[in-house]
This record gives C-alpha cells, sequence and structure tokens, in this order.
C-alpha cells in the first residue's frame, strides 16, 4: 500500500459472470490493465459489486469504498465528499469509477471499450453531485470482439458515439493513447508517468539543453505553470517536461549538424574552394593513369576521370541547392568591381 | 539581403501561421503555441530555435516581470521573416502546380 495513497487496493470487483480487481490512486479507482486485470464476460445490464475495506483517513477527494456497493444503484455517494456513479443500465457494464479530488483535476481512466450504446441515456461514470447525466458514456456490451485503443478522459468529460465505434472526447484532447500489453508491474510508473517531477524533469532539460541556451529554464518553467486562468493538470505537465527533454536533445543535434556542416558551407559558398573539391581529385586521378598506365591509358580511361569530376560537380550542386546556398552572378559582381 | 531560408516542415508553417495572425498586442508564447499548433513542447520550441537562428522570428521577455510567476517569452514574426514565408510559401504552390498533371492545372477541362 503506497503511503501517500491510502486507499490504494486492490479491492476485488465482481459481477455475475466476471471478476476483476481495482485499484484507488490519486482519489481514481481504476481497474482493467495495467491496474488490475478484468476478466469477462460481462453481462448486460447485470449489476455488479465491488467490495473493499473503508478507509477513515479524511483525505479530501478521495474515493472511500464501502465494503460491499451494488453498482446497479446510482449514485453511490461513498465517503468524505467523494462521489461514486456507477450504473448498468441499458447494457453497460463497469468502464471506471471516477472521483473528486480538489487537489488536482482528476483523471477517470477508461480501459476498456466496447461498443458504445448510442441509444443509452444514463451515465456509466460520474463526480460528485451528479447522477451520471447525459454527458456521461455509456456502452453496450460486445465482451471482447472490440479492441479500442485505450485512453484517458477526465471525468467530466463526453463520450461521443460514432458510427466506426471510435471515441471521440469532448471538451478536453484525448491525454494519452496508451501501448497495449502493459504489465501491472509498472502500474505505478506508467500512471505517474515517470519517476521525475515536471519540475526536476524540465530542470534535466535545461542542462541538457547548455549554457548557451539557460535562458529557456525561465521559459520552460513558465510553461509549467500554464496560462492564468488554468494551469496544466499534473499529466500535462509531465508530458510537457518529456518534450522539454526531447526538445534540449534535438537543440544539441542540431548544434552538432551545424557544426558538422560549417566545412561544407565554407566548400558550397566559396567559388574557388568548389571549383578545388572538383579538381584537385580529378587531376590526382588523372595523373595517377599517367604515371601507371601511360598516354594511351590515359585516352583509355578518359570516360571515368570525366565521370569522376562530373560526379563531384554534381555534388557541388546538389549541396548548393540543399542548402540553399546562391552564388553571386559573377558579371554582377565584375559589374560593382568596374563601378 | 532577404533572411536566410529554412526548410519548411509543417510545425514550422504551423507556428509560422500562428505568429502571422497573432495580434502585437497579445503576442504568443510558448504554450500558447503549442496550444494552437497541437504539438507538443519538444517539436514546437526546436521548431521556434531554428526560426528564431535564421531570425524570421525574434523574441522578446514579458515587461513587466509578474511577481507570481516566472517571466514569459513572446515570439513576434519579423517584416524579413514575414517576406520569406510569404516568398517560401509561394515558392511551394509554383512547386505543386509544376508537378501537377496538365488536367489538374487546367481544371480537367484537357
Amino acid at each position: 500500500m503506497n503511503a501517500a495513497d491510502p486507499f490504494e487496493g486492490p479491492y476485488a470487483v465482481s459481477g455475475p459472470n466476471w471478476t476483476g480487481a481495482a485499484y484507488a490512486d490519486g482519489g481514481i479507482v481504476r481497474m482493467g490493465e495495467p491496474w488490475g486485470p478484468l476478466n469477462g464476460p460481462f453481462v448486460n445490464g447485470a449489476a455488479s459489486t465491488i467490495s473493499g475495506v473503508a478507509s477513515t483517513t479524511a483525505q479530501p477527494g478521495a474515493i472511500q469504498l464501502t465494503e460491499s456497493n451494488s453498482l446497479g444503484a446510482a449514485p453511490t455517494t461513498i465517503n468524505v465528499g467523494s462521489s461514486l456513479t456507477l450504473t448498468t443500465t441499458g447494457g453497460s457494464s463497469i468502464i471506471g469509477m471516477g472521483g473528486d479530488s480538489r487537489l488536482a483535476a482528476e483523471r477517470l481512466a477508461v480501459r476498456r471499450f466496447y461498443h458504445w450504446n448510442k441509444s443509452a441515456t444514463a451515465g456509466a461514470a460520474g463526480m460528485r453531485g451528479t447522477a451520471g447525466g447525459p454527458r456521461t458514456p455509456q456502452k453496450e456490451d460486445t465482451a471482447d470482439t472490440h479492441t479500442v485503443p485505450k485512453v484517458l478522459v477526465t471525468a467530466t468529460d463526453a463520450v461521443q458515439v460514432t458510427d466506426s465505434a471510435a471515441v471521440q472526447v469532448l471538451e478536453d484532447q484525448v491525454l494519452k493513447i496508451r501501448e497495449q500489453g502493459h504489465r501491472r508491474g509498472n502500474r505505478r510508473r506508467l500512471v505517474r508517468g515517470t519517476v521525475l517531477s515536471p519540475r526536476s524533469l524540465t530542470r534535466v532539460a535545461v542542462v541538457l539543453a547548455g549554457q548557451k541556451r539557460s535562458i529557456v529554464g525561465e521559459e520552460w518553467q513558465g510553461h509549467l505553470l500554464g496560462e492564468p486562468d488554468g494551469g496544466l493538470t499534473q499529466r500535462q505537465q509531465i508530458r510537457a517536461a518529456r518534450g522539454f527533454v526531447l526538445a534540449a536533445v534535438r537543440y544539441r543535434l542540431q548544434d552538432a549538424a551545424d557544426q558538422a556542416w560549417r566545412p561544407v558551407d565554407a566548400v558550397l559558398r566559396s567559388r574557388g574552394l568548389s571549383n578545388l573539391f572538383v579538381l584537385i581529385p580529378t587531376v590526382m586521378v588523372a595523373m595517377l593513369v599517367l604515371h601507371h598506365e601511360g598516354t594511351l591509358g590515359m585516352v583509355t580511361s578518359a570516360e571515368s576521370i570525366v565521370a569522376i569530376g562530373g560526379t563531384l560537380y554534381g555534388l557541388i550542386r546538389v549541396g548548393r541547392w540543399y542548402r540553399y546556398v546562391k552564388l553571386p552572378d559573377p558579371k554582377a559582381k565584375r559589374a560593382r568591381e568596374k563601378q | 539581403m532577404s533572411a536566410p531560408k529554412i526548410r519548411l516542415t509543417a510545425v514550422t508553417m504551423d507556428v509560422l501561421d500562428v505568429l502571422t495572425n497573432s495580434p502585437v498586442d497579445d503576442p504568443p508564447w510558448g504554450l500558447r503555441l503549442c496550444e494552437q499548433t497541437s504539438y507538443g513542447t519538444g517539436t514546437v520550441y526546436p521548431a521556434l530555435d531554428r526560426l528564431l537562428k535564421v531570425g524570421w522570428i525574434e523574441d522578446r521577455w514579458e515587461e513587466p516581470q509578474q511577481a507570481d510567476r516566472p517571466r514569459r517569452r513572446y515570439y513576434y514574426i519579423t517584416s524579413a521573416g514575414r517576406a520569406a514565408y510569404q516568398e517560401a510559401i509561394a515558392a511551394h504552390a509554383a512547386r505543386r502546380t509544376a508537378w501537377a498533371p496538365r488536367a489538374l492545372r487546367t481544371g480537367g477541362t484537357a
């Protein structure tokens, strides 16, 4: 059990034909992989039971489970200002339980999707003070026939039914599309996202970016704080901080690439150096041929020598095009010099 | 002298579009650019860095500094950058037209 979250669980979750395990994390009870497996098949409209040991710790907003709650009844207020709203109306089964936390904008995990029931109106998940209104999702139980990417949505988001059984989240972006096959052992790391806090990760990114770009530290710390009317959630901060690390790596790669291109650019920008780049290897090859095979060999190898020169000249032209190098027109240059 | 050219990627173009359409009195900063372009920080900030390097955009720190948060770094498109971007877009469109089949160029009447 995690000291920071005394409600972690696991809690046994079961229905008429299925069993599973749920975990509480940051005030949200989560079930389904990677938190806890759910073993179907699920039954339409059947009541399910979640059982666990109630905690008496009065953490604001944390969900606390009573010993046995019928999920068929909705809403079910659990304890300490938290609520649990689950219905099985209209052929839906458990998709997750949302809790309201005043400490952070908590997320409702929707771990498994089936067909979403277009005709259903009652909610399958809700927040404190709500009774599963029309904004909450419904789904139709078609067991494991459809595997849809796992996404996280906020508990207040609405999930809209689409023809292709895809899920569209309104009012908020889809937060995360998790890869399949996460192991349960990685649960904490996956949920929290990283072992480093966003601020620490940002500091690492600033160090990675180098002293030349140390000013990004202030910029990125400001980014993490977000807009005054709505800061970033913890998950968004982690994602942003990871992006900062990626940005720092890209800065460094760009710097390395710039260094590598510098001598090439010098050759491309100079007409004399470009000519030398073409002529020196070509003349050297011609002299070698002349030395070893004589004049006759020189004549027979003329094609190859011309090909070498042509290839090098082509490289110069392609390089100038790729690097946006445009040499001044020699006629214009001469005219300027005359004036 | 015109601003140096850069390779216009989708990210660069989106960032430049936002900067071009932003009011001068409410310039975008990193977070807003990320939100408006829907790209992550790992994509937007390197693009901004490239644009700063070639002088298409410039940055200014927030003045005066707010007491409760770090300063923001605002980004503006420069006049040279605006001209270079327009030129690049026109060249891009011309290249696309040149590659398109004749029937498409003439509106399918050929």
